[in-house]
């Protein structure tokens, strides 16, 4: 397991130097110079000319990722063009919030998700699966900006029981990580539903019930048991996709995470945080995949041994 | 198997509250904040509606810095003017008047004195001094991103005479050194504390002599004023400003309407006129010296005929625009280049009036009777689109097929200083309070390349105008120029003129004190709540 492991955290070296090179040059011929956005208004060409060479913009393209690459494999993820401030500083500032977001939303998206899916397998075609796969419908379809802005208008405007936006209290938590729990939440049930229908028909489930096991043990034993590793990877996905910050809930609720730093970082071409985020999001998802595929091996005893 | 299965569901959500509560515990601190007053800053919206000594504000943007010396985006500006003094001051009216400096007087055609006032703290507890003024200028001419405008002081013509007396020489005669020396991008610093901070450190710690001390900055957040008790002026009323920073317009209003916020710029004209119907709400709706136009890039060979940029002006219904797109109660149709109020402003020039024939006329008398095809490059939003569909189907009228090109933001920003394109939408306001000023960054031609100048105009007699007009330092001669060369801009039609809008803010109707000034600045420490 453990030499499983080291391989594929060495894998994750390529898979980064791919992302760099690739960010690199999406960010080299997407037009729209950096300068203009620094300098502002009433910016001569003159002094454009002189920011551009003291941020290293005039070398070309082979030379600067070669530069950035020697600085990344120092450990140096560059300095913010706009704030002056280390990549890896604004990341440390930035990371904790969509962290802190992304868990929240985790929580009620798994608890909300598997007690949906697994309900709606068992009671398949009653009212409370129709209802179930109806809001997982609603769920996946609404987009997150649009659901965001309906709890807010409902629990800030209307009712004044929440905060509208910001992230200083336990408060400002709720209605984004609502906002993104239940879309998750969909996701989930929708995923733990099926695979359970499957696994339920199994021949062995129909054993367990001839021999009398009541129907919770069946449930929650054999069942779940068995259908759990297609959740725990949608589950892995949906928790990896919301630690690279989710940009437009971020947005609306104003939260300062990764996503919005990196959407203000694509729009004023601040290179470097584009870059170091972009690299940051692999990093995690990478991790958050490695995660998942040790947990397939506690859950599965077939697949634990294959490690072996 | 049972026990098993548990544990590995246990681990699952195990995994997941760890991460969630270590994630809490993080307290949201991030390396560089600022520490001080932290028990302070950490509120949450309900606790500052109840306060009446802390305003809440929000903001559409993040400032890269607090350093006036960092760009010149207007955001950045008004946190600065609160931190730190220049030497003059615009008042409401728009007139200079003393601040650092108490007098101040012209020598010759190129020398100025400012005598300071005496006894003027820093947020740092350093007594102003000559020297720091000095500094604070001259420091501008080294770093790229400063004041354009410093480029007419003679780098080498600073003088002290003594600790309260500065002297300042322009490298030619120049007309609004005064104005110049309002400008919050000629604020006031402390020498040492840039000197020991570093500037960096101190472009995000800054130390001024304003009426607020900075207290706190927590990165894509909020920024975190303190009433600074030792003020040489009249003392803030307000003790705390949170400014927090909301980019998305429907959130900060929806937030000023349930409480969270006191106050917020950038408001959005389709929101302004429910702010200013809600009883717990208040808009604050001011003409500024802002333009909007539609500019026509000269130096493009469709558009070098000035008959051409004529017949465009009269296929538009210019007034259908403004009130549509920029609102009937948020602005005021545009009729000349200069923002109104302003000295020497021209009301009386033959507008070009919705007149399909004529414009089809001169579109023949240039060779396009035909039609033409041009293309029209501007920022993706939604008002934009709105101004582009109208543009198009108006020139459709007359033969001119208009093709749409929304970009984004800086794509669009670096494409129009390059001069790509043929036609965009742009704004701009007249900072400095004088039309000499700001015409001569529209319309000079050697000012092509900056982002001022849309149009690429080249026109030697407008320049000789403009040329003269900044040398000129008596204010009525000055007005009879500007007044004179906006007939010659209006002939030859770089752009077309279309709104004036308002400066609008939205604010809690328990909000007092708050005086906007025409070139979008106003004074927080003003402001209270009744």
């Amino acid at each position: 397991m453990t030499k499983y492991i080291a391989q594929r955290l060495l894998m994750m070296i390529p898979v980064m130097l791919g992302v760099t090179l690739i960010v690199y040059t999406l960010l080299y011929i997407t037009p729209g110079d950096p300068v203009d956005i620094i300098l502002g208004d009433d910016a001569t060409p003159e002094a454009a000319e002189k920011l551009r060479e003291e941020l290293g913009l005039n070398a070309g393209y082979v030379e600067r990722f070669f530069i950035y690459v020697k600085k990344l494999l120092q450990g140096d993820l560059g300095i913010c063009y706009a704030t002056k401030q280390p990549v890896a500083t604004r990341i440390a500032q930035t990371f904790p919030n969509s962290l802190k977001l992304a868990g929240w939303s985790m929580l009620i998206a798994t608890a909300l998700g598997l007690f949906l899916g697994i309900i709606s397998a068992v009671k398949q075609y009653s009212l409370f699966d129709s209802i179930a796969m109806v809001f997982a419908m609603i769920g996946n379809a609404m987009p997150n900006f649009w659901q965001g802005l309906l709890l807010m208008l409902l629990f800030a405007l209307r009712l004044k029981w929440l905060p509208a936006s910001g992230f200083t209290s336990w408060k400002h938590m709720i209605l984004p990580a609502l906002t993104i729990g239940t879309s998750a939440a969909a996701a989930i049930a929708r995923m733990t539903r099926s695979s359970m229908l499957e696994v339920i028909r199994q021949d062995y489930i129909i054993t367990a019930r001839a021999k009398g096991q009541n129907e919770y043990k069946i449930t929650v034993n054999h069942a779940l048991k068995n259908a759990l590793i297609p959740v725990v990877t949608t589950i892995g996905i949906q928790f990896g996709r919301l630690l690279g910050g989710a940009v437009l809930t971020e947005s609306i609720f104003a939260v300062p995470g990764v996503g919005k730093m990196m959407v203000d970082a694509i729009k004023a071409r601040n290179h470097p945080v584009v870059q170091g985020g972009v690299l940051m999001i692999a990093l995690t998802f990478s991790l958050v995949n490695l995660l998942v595929d040790i947990l397939y091996a506690y859950i599965d005893p077939r697949i634990r041994s294959q490690y072996k | 198997m049972k026990k098993k299965f548990k544990r590995i569901l246990t681990m699952l959500l195990t995994v997941l509250l760890v991460i969630s509560l270590t994630a809490c515990s993080n307290n949201n601190k991030a390396p560089d904040q600022t520490t001080q007053n932290e028990q302070e800053e950490i509120t949450t919206s309900k606790e500052v509606t109840t306060s009446k000594d802390e305003l809440i504000m929000a903001i559409d943007r993040e400032p890269i810095s607090l350093d006036p010396a960092d760009g010149n985006v207007a955001v950045k500006r008004l946190i600065e003017s609160n931190i730190y003094d220049t030497l003059l001051d615009f008042n409401t009216e728009m007139e200079v008047e003393p601040n650092l400096a108490e007098s101040w007087e012209k020598l010759d055609d190129l020398t100025w004195k400012f005598n300071l006032r005496k006894g003027i703290k820093f947020h740092n507890g350093e007594e102003l001094k000559a020297s720091d003024v000095v500094f604070s200028i001259k420091r501008q001419f080294d770093i790229s991103t400063g004041l354009g405008n410093v480029a007419q002081l003679d780098p080498d013509g600073f003088e002290t005479p003594d600790d309260y007396t500065v002297i300042i020489r322009t490298k030619e005669p120049f007309a609004f050194v005064e104005q110049m020396m309002c400008s919050p991008g000629l604020s006031i610093l402390n020498e040492k504390a840039v000197t020991e901070a570093g500037v960096e450190n101190h472009a995000r710690n800054p130390i001024g002599t304003g009426p607020y001390k900075f207290a706190a900055w927590h990165a894509g957040d909020r920024i975190i004023l303190e009433r600074n008790d030792d003020h040489w002026g009249e003392k803030a009323k307000i003790k705390t400003i949170a400014i927090r920073i909301i980019t998305e317009s429907a959130s900060r209003t929806i937030d000023l309407e349930s409480g969270g916020l006191d106050m917020t710029l950038a408001l959005s004209n389709n929101d302004a006129e429910r702010i200013d119907e809600n009883p717990e709400t208040q808009l604050f709706a001011h003409t500024s010296t802002t333009i909007r136009y539609i500019a026509f890039n000269c130096a493009k060979e469709k558009l070098s005929d000035k008959r051409v940029r004529q017949a465009l002006n009269y296929a538009t219904d210019k007034e259908a625009i403004q009130k549509i797109v920029y609102g009937e109660k948020t602005s005021v149709l545009a009729i000349s280049p200069v923002a109104p109020g302003l000295p020497g402003r021209n009301e009386d020039l033959p507008q070009y009036d919705y007149n399909v024939e004529k414009a089809k006329q001169l579109l023949a008398e240039a060779g396009y009777a035909n039609g033409l095809e041009l293309e029209f490059m501007y920022l993706a939003n939604s008002q934009n689109n709105m101004l582009a569909e109208m543009l198009q189907s108006m020139w459709e009228q007359v033969g001119v097929k208009l093709i749409l090109k929304p970009t984004e933001s800086a794509a669009l920003t670096t494409a129009l200083n390059k001069g790509e394109h043929e036609i965009c939408v742009a704004g701009t306001s007249f900072a400095l309070n004088d039309p000499g000023d700001g015409l001569h960054r529209f319309f000079h031609s050697s000012t092509h390349g900056q982002s001022s100048n849309r149009t690429n105009l080249s026109n030697s007699e407008i320049d000789k105008y403009l040329d003269e007009i900044i040398i000129t330092s008596d204010q009525q001669k000055r007005n009879e120029l500007v007044y004179k060369v906006q007939e010659l801009i209006h002939e030859e039609s770089p752009m077309m003129y279309i709104a004036n809008p308002y400066t609008l803010i939205g604010a809690s109707s328990k909000l007092r004190g708050l005086e906007l000034k025409p070139n979008g600045y106003y004074d927080l420490s003003k402001v209270y709540f009744e």
